[in-house]
């Protein structure tokens, strides 16, 4: 940068020292040098855009005034309005009996995950549901689930899984339980707020709803159509502050009769291979494994460098192959699902989509894992005080041991 | 040209959105140099807004653009969100600090951007003014309230202190 060096030459460098020193800034300043997409400035700022904007002279007369309305709102006219809202939003569900279709999108603030559509019907008197996940138009995974049942079909492995019910599934099946059942479930149960406010230039309201534990709902409703446009899970950090881990997108919302489902809606998937999963049951015992011992099992690793361990657990219904780098793990497991993996607190899961295959995030005490499920070949990477970022990475560069 | 820029600062002042899409990509670009973190420098960029929303009306014009002051805010959150995270988060994975070979192996453009922000808030300042928004020095000048001469000089010492420390990681500059 021919600028930059004279710049630093007029400043008291020497020509060589501006040269140097030039390469060397510029070098340091490249990975800054990204472009903000413009959907990602739009999203940002619907977020953060404050529900009123604030007045400014007279300040004192206009306070007052405010904090007069504020009360007489409180007083009289708010809590009705509140409960109005609330119950438009559940009635525009319709009944138990409807049948609805919805279109979502979902993001994840983690760089490595991608953005994931789906398409979703569900039948919520019955208990079923099928959707189909999309990554960039492919289906990556399609399930059907119904009470004592689901299935799973996993495009990257070709696999079937197959289970009598979420508790014999990693992270107890958390991505089936969709973001409308969950925010339908509130909006019964809890006394929501309500505040009017625009998203993306309509009008909606914005409603804050608890999920579970340290993770809360917010939810922007169409004021025309009081259906949801936008879910948004945030996680309390210990810092007080509440950050934005998943975004519900909900394209489209319809209400569907259940005579007028189309034929096969709810039908589970008929392809792949089938893997029977089964909770992996009590354990019976472990032994350390040497590499060449591991190899003919192809458990997943990053290689020799730094590797502390593998050890071969053995349960009822299975064995778990885990390969140790210190405190970092990769376990490889096939249709025997490790205990700790299984029943998860189902809010604090995200369901993530990692280098074009779904995968579950969750914590488990101190550690937290991610687990990409095939049926017969399945990882969980288990690491202490990780970030989200870093182990989304772990598991994409791990590999099977050959 | 001074009333120009008054007249930029006060509608930045009536209108939030404006200055949302006109600043907002390079706070977080700054914040994700800083922070060394793209996750954390949305998060944190989220925070610098809410606050310019509720502080740039009340803002007096005093000759320096909107955009100064939000670098100001962002640099104290920047300082905040670390202080905060060395004391929350555990040390880094063992099995990464662990191994010795480590260093070794990293790439040096790692080590240049960690060196990077190991250094004074407004040399990283006058770096990123410069050199990843390419504003030309007067515009640095005018964001960071100093004279253009003293920004050069900044942007020396800023590549002298960058140096400095590569060189007590066993990198040359030169190399």
């Amino acid at each position: 940068m021919p600028e930059l060096r004279d710049e630093l030459t007029r400043a008291g460098a020497s020509e060589r020292e501006a040269a140097e020193l030039a390469a060397l800034l510029v070098r340091a300043a490249e990975p800054a040098r990204f472009e903000v997409p413009v959907d990602e400035v739009e999203r940002v700022l619907a977020h953060v855009r404050p529900l009123r904007r604030p007045r400014q002279l007279p300040r004192v007369a206009i306070a007052t005034a405010a904090l007069a309305v504020v009360v007489l709102a409180l007083v009289l006219f708010l809590p009705s309005r509140q409960q109005s809202v609330q119950a438009r939003a559940l009635a525009a569900f319709g009944t138990d009996q409807t049948v609805l279709h919805v279109r979502e999108s979902i993001f994840t603030r983690i760089p490595g995950v991608y953005e994931s559509d789906r398409d979703v019907w569900l039948d919520p008197s019955r208990g079923r549901a099928r959707w189909t996940q999309t990554v960039g138009g492919e289906i990556v995974a399609d399930t059907f689930v119904e009470p004592g049942r689901f299935v799973r079909f996993l495009q990257l492995s070709g696999t079937r899984v197959v289970g009598r019910s979420c508790r014999s599934f990693a992270a107890g099946c958390a991505e089936l339980i969709d973001p409308i059942t969950r925010y339908r479930a509130e909006l019964r149960r809890a006394r929501v707020r309500a505040v009017r406010t625009t998203f993306a230039g309509r009008s909606t309201y914005r409603l804050v709803l608890p999920l579970q534990g340290r993770i809360d709902q917010v939810v922007f409703v169409d004021a025309q159509t009081f259906l949801p446009r936008v879910i948004e899970w945030r996680e309390l950090l210990p810092s007080g502050r509440r950050f934005v881990v998943t975004t519900i997108e909900l394209r489209d919302v319809e209400r569907t009769a259940r005579a007028d489902v189309p034929a096969g809606t709810f039908s589970a998937p008929h392809i792949g291979r089938v893997v029977n999963v089964v909770p992996a049951g009590r354990k019976l015992g472990e032994r350390t494994l040497t590499v060449e011992q591991a190899r003919p099992l192809h458990p997943y690793w990053f290689g020799p460098r730094g590797l502390t361990a593998v050890v071969e657990r053995r349960y009822a219904h299975g064995s778990v192959i885990v390969v140790r780098y210190g405190r970092r793990e990769l376990w490889t497991y096939g249709r025997a699902v490790p205990p700790e993996l299984l029943a998860q607190r189902l809010a604090e899961v995200k369901a993530i989509v990692a280098g074009g295959v779904p995968a579950t995030m969750f914590e488990l005490g101190v550690r937290l894992v991610v687990v990409r499920e095939s049926g017969t070949h399945s990882l969980a990477v288990v690491e202490p005080a990780a970030t989200k970022e870093a182990i989304v990475r772990d598991l994409l560069r791990a590999r099977p041991l050959r | 040209m001074q009333d120009a820029e008054e007249r930029t600062f006060r509608r930045f002042q009536r209108d939030f959105d404006a200055l949302f899409r006109e600043h907002y990509p390079e706070i977080v670009r700054y914040l994700a140099a800083r922070l060394g973190s793209r996750e954390a420098a949305a998060d944190v960029a989220g925070d610098v807004f809410l606050e310019a929303y509720r502080r740039a009306p009340l803002l007096v014009w005093r000759g320096k653009p909107v955009l100064a002051w939000l670098y100001r805010v962002a640099s104290n959150m920047a300082a905040d969100h670390v202080k905060r995270a060395a004391r929350e988060v555990p040390v880094a994975d063992v099995g990464e600090t662990a191994a010795p070979a480590a260093m070794h192996s990293m790439p040096e453009r790692e080590a240049v951007t960690r060196a990077l922000r190991t250094l004074p808030p407004d040399y990283q300042l006058v770096v990123h003014l410069r050199l990843v928004e390419d504003y030309a020095f007067d515009d640095v000048a005018r964001v960071m309230g100093r004279t253009v001469g003293a920004c050069q000089m900044l942007m020396l010492r800023a590549g002298r202190a960058l140096r400095d420390a590569l060189e007590q990681e066993g990198i040359h500059a030169g190399a």
